[in-house]
């Protein structure tokens, strides 16, 4: 009988050891958003920043340089936007303290490097090389300076994992300007993001920009996202199907800001 | 010959070695227009070829839990990848018998059809749902299918196994 058996096992131990590693895969698969995961993930990318150090210091040098120079062109014309800005400041200042308005927030950015950018490139998932000892949480916001980029889903000492908008199943309430009209932004594909179930009797043209709505318990509002590209008619004939291209370009992000609620 | 034999088999594990650290370390700097290959793909193939087959049949397990932990991509599908990594090496150590004296050219046609599956499965259920399934094929699928069997072909050549030596 035994022999029989051991005689089976040795002859199909194959497929036995196949059937054994689908169904723990299968186990795996099963259970979503793992907590363990998630740290033995945070765990390793802490130790591959370590390695990588050298290869992305020399990019970041790299960048440096060639940023440094475009940036100094830019310095004199945000000069004169600053100057005529802060006239404007002032104006508003005076303004809102006549109709009571008050400040609520304010946001404190935390520069960092992405340090690792998920399995496939357009994957949603990065890796930061800012952790809880730099104060960075789960649902940090994270931006660069062309709109959203996402938001964290956990850190460990030193580097932090976080989410890209660009992931299917991300929803972002967001804010159609200048109609001030609020939908649900979705990723599509590639660059594209598309907004459904606006009713097609509101008036909303391609060139438009969409802004974070500030609804969401996680976007604070009034982040760029993006600018409308078209406006169709969705099957149903009451309301829109627009499409439109991220502010971001996801694919040649570098470094982003962690945006640090400094609420006071 | 057979020390000659012997330097071949560790370098080719050498060479291994190192593609598989720049697999799991750099593995987003060898992205080509957004497109990456799947190099431990590459590996297992390479190991069901040339080592015991339970021992490729484990690798392809573990290869495919590596890539799920140290490469993070969602969270929420891990298991995907030692599942049908295990799938595939299965598959292709019970086809590898069949192609029998036919190996080149068949070898390589089923190589490549066997990473062709593997992505469009990889694929289709990453982002089933949520893209048209004609897009996933074009644009991830068929596309990494041909980064990742590029290398493949390279890595043959430099590498042939000994049937393919005959």
């Amino acid at each position: 009988m035994f022999s029989k058996l051991y005689d089976f096992i040795i002859r199909k131990h194959l497929e036995i050891l196949t059937f054994i590693f689908v169904l723990i895969s299968l186990g795996f698969l099963s259970q979503t958003e793992s907590n363990v995961v998630l740290k033995v993930q945070n765990a390793w990318q802490d130790i591959s920043v370590v390695l990588k150090r050298p290869v992305v210091e020399r990019q970041r040098k790299q960048k440096i340089i060639e940023e440094n120079s475009q940036l100094r062109m830019n310095i004199f014309k945000l000069n004169q936007e600053v100057s005529r800005l802060q006239n404007l400041d002032s104006e508003n200042a005076r303004l809102r303290s006549m109709l009571a308005f008050k400040d609520t927030s304010h946001y404190e950015l935390l520069p960092t490097l992405i340090v690792y950018k998920g399995f496939k490139n357009e994957n949603s998932v990065i890796t930061i090389d800012k952790g809880h000892k730099d104060g960075v949480k789960a649902n940090d916001v994270i931006v660069d300076k062309d709109g959203l980029v996402g938001k964290i889903i956990s850190s460990s000492a030193s580097t932090s994992l976080a989410n890209m908008i660009i992931e299917p199943d991300v929803r972002v309430s967001v804010r159609i300007n200048p109609s001030r009209v609020y939908g649900i932004l979705k990723w599509h594909h590639g660059n594209t993001f598309i907004i459904e179930d606006i009713p097609s009797t509101i008036d909303i043209k391609p060139g438009w920009s969409v802004t974070t709505s500030g609804l969401s318990e996680v976007y604070p509002p009034d982040i760029p996202v993006g600018v409308i590209s078209e406006v169709l008619i969705s099957e149903n004939g009451f309301t829109h199907h627009i499409e439109g291209n991220y502010n971001v370009t996801f694919n040649n992000l570098k470094e982003v800001f962690v945006l640090k609620n400094d609420r006071k | 010959m057979i020390e000659s034999k012997q330097k071949s088999f560790w370098l080719l594990y050498l060479v291994m070695g190192l593609v598989f650290i720049l697999s799991v370390i750099f593995n987003e700097y060898i992205d080509i227009a957004g497109v990456r290959p799947d190099i431990l793909l590459i590996i297992l193939i390479f190991l069901a070829t040339r080592e015991k087959k339970l021992i490729a049949l484990c690798a392809a397990f573990f290869f495919g839990l590596i890539q799920d932990v140290v490469l993070p991509g969602d969270a929420e599908y891990w298991g995907l990848a030692p599942l049908l990594k295990t799938l595939l090496i299965f598959s292709f150590l019970k086809i590898i018998p069949l192609i029998g004296k036919f190996r080149g050219f068949i070898l390589h046609l089923t190589v490549f059809s066997g990473f062709l599956v593997y992505f469009v499965f990889y694929n289709l259920f990453y982002y089933s749902g949520f893209m048209d399934p004609f897009v996933i094929f074009y644009r991830y699928a068929l596309t990494e299918t041909i980064y990742t069997f590029l290398i493949y072909l390279l890595l043959n050549m430099i590498f042939p196994s000994a049937d393919q030596k005959r």
